[in-house]
């Protein structure tokens, strides 16, 4: 036990800072002891429901240190003793290829729970029951609950718990999660386990005596070494050790003593069983865990003929996963989120935008012109709304999804999809993202949670950006408009097309380079259709909505002020006039025949004059080749906060005051359009190469603030923010050189 | 036989000690008494005696530790012990108990060179390198298969195919394998098939047998032609169980993957490793699991699968992985 303390503390450190301050008991209650059970079982078994009954409001939500798995802890109080649930994240196993059961595993090991509560959907008790198993030799005593009773019944299953309790030396209690049947039983199980009332003998699975006498001799060598014995369980390693389990061999190969002598002696043992059995040691252990599940099974439960011989399931499928048929059904259910969330959520937005909108014109008023009201306005007020637009987005999407998962249609949905996102090697989920991006890449980004593999999350994540969303859409519109009047509907639609097929070229480039090696496994589960329950729904949309704004928001904010920043200083003063340059003497000459008005001039220079003005003249030559020239690498630095921004920095750098981006794009009459229509620096080449870098270059803050969340690092979003801006370089030079040679450069 | 300088009877204390400590974390005097069916004074004066060598950690308290020294001594002797019972087990075929009794009543019994022998050739046989498995297998397949002859008192007799069922390979049929147990030809002959690794011993494959006669054999991982004449003189044991399941033949092996909507399927092998593999046993695609294919996507991937009750979806490629055997609907 004192070994272990070391061990504890590194992993607890940061989750337990965060739990005595806020988590304790409500109201400083401090009373009495803290038991804690850790809450595990099979995806779609009814966790989160079971979690909910049993802890009301009182979580926490976190991630697991280090890694970007999701951590609920929740309580139940009573008296004298307080029972501190943790969610651990749903597995089928507890093999080391995910990091949810890595997670899961090393949560039981380090953390030691008293208690581990199993949730067993008991429509499919074998496969439950393979992970309740390999919970128990971890070392913690167990309690099984066996869920959804009601389906079970439904379907004409029968459980003796109390006898399967008996075989399997491990409590059973019967539940239907959603209705809240059985949680008092389990309730008083769970106290009367914590007082100590009841206590659980547990009995280690019988390998048969093959394995069994394999394991014993393992167990004997790893025993030698008395600190790693007070760590680890080492029933537990030795099984692990057989079934060649990397995350295992490399505890061992950590803290053993005789980590040499252990690898290499757990070697002889898998070749030992393969002779033996003429099959694979680890496939040999999940056969015999099988084989003493289906024990155990055999004589309590029974299968009656079900009610109905046709599942309802089965009848949805019919028409769901028809090979043609269900091809509709997808593109509807896709068209009722996608409605659902910008139908909804745009019209939300642009209600928060006008009213930071009112709020900065409101501060305007009050307060004196100043540095400070400048900040105030643009920066806070305007950050803040920046962060604040996309949150109902976020929300209405996430409820979306949630009723997509809830029903247990979302893995349909990556059933029908996925042999075509699999040739570009992607997962049939990442459909979702990808429709997501074509209205907002934020939201698309933190949809891509759906993509249980890290792999297809991240190149997923790192494509969606590259497609059209609502606000590239009005930079490329004006432009269409501007240049290409008569056709500029077709234009538009081209450019909205190269983005998905840019988008699907690079995520085959990245499967092919940067995450080269075998394809994920898509073998899932298609879980029964099951009715949703709104407040399942409602808690997981409130969830999303807070963290987007605790984690994204916060950044989103900062960088909004950077960016202010650099559009507003340095502050222009009287005698920093007139500007040295003589290339931008020329152009504000030129500028200022073409406007009369006073204050737009001011602002020009004001834009010129600040650090942005200044880092557009810098990057001129490196534009050149794609056809831009200053201003518009001004008005591409201002995109960076948000691509709509584009038009109406443009409209500043061309004297005609600040632009509003919905008018430029389809209104009859624009000052912009017609301005930049005449400018002869202008041709359609450059325009279209504007379009494509517009596409492509930089995803706006919010969307690198949310990949830094959800990819739990930095470096992916720097390098999203790269290889975006070298790609859309090259891909501009391309098209406006292409462009000049077949005569449009005029 | 001893290891180190202890006496017989301390160093069954010290195995004893051992083994309570590896079932029950913690070790009495009570429970050795207990095991060892002597008197909790005789138990004492030993723990005194282990104690003074510095093997254990006993202060006339009621717990009992190993020293870290002890611990090792400790193994050492538990694994001399395993490795002789699991010699009578594994070759010799005794059974469990009889085993147990005998191992410890060898190890303190035999000499060291005797041991050291004994556990060599264990060792060799049940972990030797891979160039020498066909050959170990090969012999102990026949030793075994003697050895369980000789338990069932003769009982059967094949006396159309030579005794022990040995046969030539050239009245093997495709697809079927075989251990090579001995070549009956002249010396020349024989020794040119020697050369080309014809060995008694070596699992032999048959391919196919060609129109001219000859014979194309899989040998130690390598294709090769056998003359029709060679193979007669070969003559080896065909193996029942495994010519029907190799699948590096591709004939009538079906995956999952050659069937169509509608067929009932029982599992028989499962062909990936690693990831993929971890996850097929999760799901549920061990040997024996029965299922049914329910449907195909549009493009006829992935498909849907009912297995013991689930639904599961799979890509048609992880698919080709899981060898079946169709079953009536």
């Amino acid at each position: 036990m004192r070994d272990r303390t070391r061990h504890r503390n590194r992993f607890h450190h940061t989750m337990k800072r965060d739990l005595l301050h806020r988590d304790r008991p409500q109201g400083g209650r401090r009373s009495g002891k803290v038991f804690r059970i850790a809450l595990a079982g099979n995806p779609n078994a009814g966790k989160t429901s079971l979690f909910n009954a049993l802890t009301g409001q009182h979580q926490h939500i976190g991630n697991y240190p280090g890694v970007t798995v999701e951590k609920k802890i929740g309580f139940f109080n009573t008296q004298d003793i307080s029972l501190e649930i943790t969610d651990l994240p749903g597995t089928y196993s507890l093999t080391a290829y995910s990091i949810e059961e890595v997670v899961a595993r090393d949560f039981v090991m380090y953390e030691q729970p008293d208690l581990i509560v199993d949730v067993i959907d008991s429509t499919n008790i074998e496969r439950n029951l393979y992970l309740l198993l390999q919970f128990r030799e971890l070392g913690v005593p167990v309690v099984g609950v066996l869920n959804m009773m009601d389906e079970a019944e439904e379907k004409g299953i029968q459980i003796d718990h109390e006898q399967l309790g008996t075989i399997l030396g491990i409590p059973f209690v019967k539940t239907v999660g959603h209705r809240g049947t059985g949680v008092q039983e389990l309730v008083d199980l769970l106290l009367s386990l914590a007082r100590g009332e009841e206590t659980i003998e547990g009995r280690p699975v019988n390998y048969g005596r093959e394995l069994e006498g394999q394991r014993e001799d393992l167990v004997a060598e790893l025993a030698l070494d008395p600190s790693f014995s007070s760590q680890f369980s080492l029933d537990w390693m030795a099984i692990k050790l057989l079934e060649e389990d990397e995350d295992a061999i490399a505890k061992v190969k950590g803290s053993h003593f005789q980590a040499e002598q252990i690898i290499e002696h757990a070697a002889r043992a898998r070749t030992w069983i393969k002779r033996h059995f003429n099959e694979e040691a680890g496939v040999v252990v999940a056969e015999q865990r099988y084989a003493y599940i289906h024990g155990a099974v055999r004589e309590t439960v029974k299968k009656k003929r079900p009610r109905h011989r046709i599942t309802t399931t089965e009848r949805i499928d019919r028409i769901a996963l028809n090979r043609f048929g269900g091809l509709f059904v997808f593109f509807a259910m896709m068209f009722l989120v996608y409605q659902f969330t910008f139908a909804i959520g745009n019209p939300l937005s642009d209600l928060i935008d006008a009213g930071f909108g009112a709020l900065g014109q409101l501060v305007t008023t009050l307060l004196p012109a100043s540095l400070l009201r400048d900040l105030v306005v643009d920066g806070i007020i305007g950050g803040v709304g920046g962060v604040l637009v996309f949150f109902p987005l976020v929300m209405l999407l996430f409820f979306g999804l949630a009723f997509l998962e809830d029903t247990g249609y979302m893995a349909r949905a990556a059933f029908v999809m996925d042999h075509f996102f699999h040739l570009f090697g992607l997962h049939g989920r990442s459909f979702i993202p990808f429709m997501i991006a074509t209205g907002c890449a934020v939201p698309a980004v933190m949809s891509a949670r759906t993509l249980v593999n890290p792999r297809d999350r991240i190149i997923t994540v790192l494509v969606t950006p590259l497609l059209m969303c609502g606000a590239k859409s009005p930079v490329i519109a004006m432009l269409a408009a501007a240049f290409f009047p008569e056709k500029s509907a077709l234009i538009f639609w081209l450019v909205w097309l190269a983005g998905w097929l840019i988008a699907f070229t690079i995520a085959l480039v990245f499967r092919r380079t940067l995450f080269k090696g075998e394809a994920a496994p898509f073998v899932m589960e298609l879980p029964p259709y099951r009715m949703p329950t709104f407040r399942a729904m409602v808690q997981h949309m409130w969830e999303r909505g807070v963290l987007y704004l605790r984690k994204a928001g916060t950044i989103i904010l900062a960088a909004s002020i950077v960016l202010w920043f650099l559009l507003n200083f340095p502050q222009r003063t009287a005698d920093t006039l007139p500007v040295s340059d003589p290339q931008m003497a020329q152009v504000e000459q030129t500028v200022a025949v073409d406007t009369a008005m006073d204050e737009n001039k001011a602002l020009q220079d004001d834009l010129v004059y600040s650090y942005a003005g200044r880092i557009g003249h810098a990057m001129e030559p490196i534009l050149r080749p794609a056809g831009f020239d200053w201003k518009i690498g001004v008005a591409l630095l201002s995109g960076a906060a948000a691509k709509e921004v584009i038009v109406s920095t443009m409209g500043i750098v061309y004297g005609v005051g600040e632009a509003d981006p919905d008018q430029e794009a389809s209104a009859e009459r624009a000052p912009l359009r017609e301005r930049i229509a005449s400018d002869p620096t202008y041709s359609r080449a450059t325009a279209l190469a504007l379009m494509f870098f517009v596409l492509i270059y930089f995803p706006c803050i919010a969307t690198l603030a949310v990949v830094k969340k959800e990819l739990g690092s930095w470096k992916w979003s720097a390098f999203l923010a790269v290889y975006t801006v070298i790609v859309a370089w090259a891909l501009a030079v391309t098209v406006y050189q292409t462009g000049v040679l077949f005569g449009l450069g005029a | 036989m001893q290891i180190g300088f202890l006496s017989e009877s301390l160093e069954d204390y010290l195995e004893v000690i051992f083994r309570l400590l590896q079932k029950q974390k913690v070790a009495r005097v009570r429970d050795i008494a207990n095991l060892k069916d002597v008197k909790t004074s005789s138990v004492v004066s030993a723990l005194q005696r282990l104690a003074k060598e510095g093997l254990v950690d006993y202060k006339a308290r009621e717990y009992v530790d190993l020293t870290p020294a002890g611990r090792q001594l400790a193994f050492r002797l538990y694994q001399r012990h395993t490795f002789l019972k699991r010699f009578l087990t594994d070759f010799l075929q005794v059974d469990h108990e009889t085993a147990e009794t005998d191992a410890c009543s060898m190890e303190h019994a035999i000499s060291v060179t005797t041991l050291d022998r004994i556990t060599a050739m264990s060792e060799f046989l049940s972990y030797s390198p891979d160039v020498e498995k066909d050959l170990i297998d090969g012999f102990r397949d026949r030793w075994l298969a003697h050895l369980h002859k000789q338990k069932q008192g003769h009982k059967d007799s094949d006396g159309e195919n030579g005794k022990d069922g040995i046969v030539a390979l050239s009245s093997l049929k495709a697809g079927q394998s075989g251990y090579i147990i001995r070549i009956a030809a002249a010396d020349d002959l024989r020794l040119s098939l020697i050369r080309r690794g014809v060995l008694p011993g070596a699992s032999i494959h048959l391919l196919e047998k060609l129109a001219s006669g000859s014979l194309m054999v899989r040998l130690a991982g390598e294709r090769m032609e056998l003359q029709k004449g060679d193979a007669k003189a070969v003559l080896i044991r065909p193996q029942v169980e495994r010519s029907s399941d190799t699948a590096e033949n591709g004939e009538t092996v079906r995956t999952l993957a050659d069937m169509t909507p509608g067929c009932a399927f029982r599992v028989k092998r499962v062909t990936s490793s690693g990831e993929i593999r971890a996850r097929m046993n999760d799901m549920g695609f061990i040997r024996g699991a029965e299922g049914r294919i329910l449907r195909e996507a549009l493009l006829r991937d992935p498909i849907e699968v009912e297995l013991a009750g689930t639904l599961l979806s799979l890509r048609r490629l992880e698919a080709t992985t899981i060898v079946v055997e169709e079953l009536d609907a």
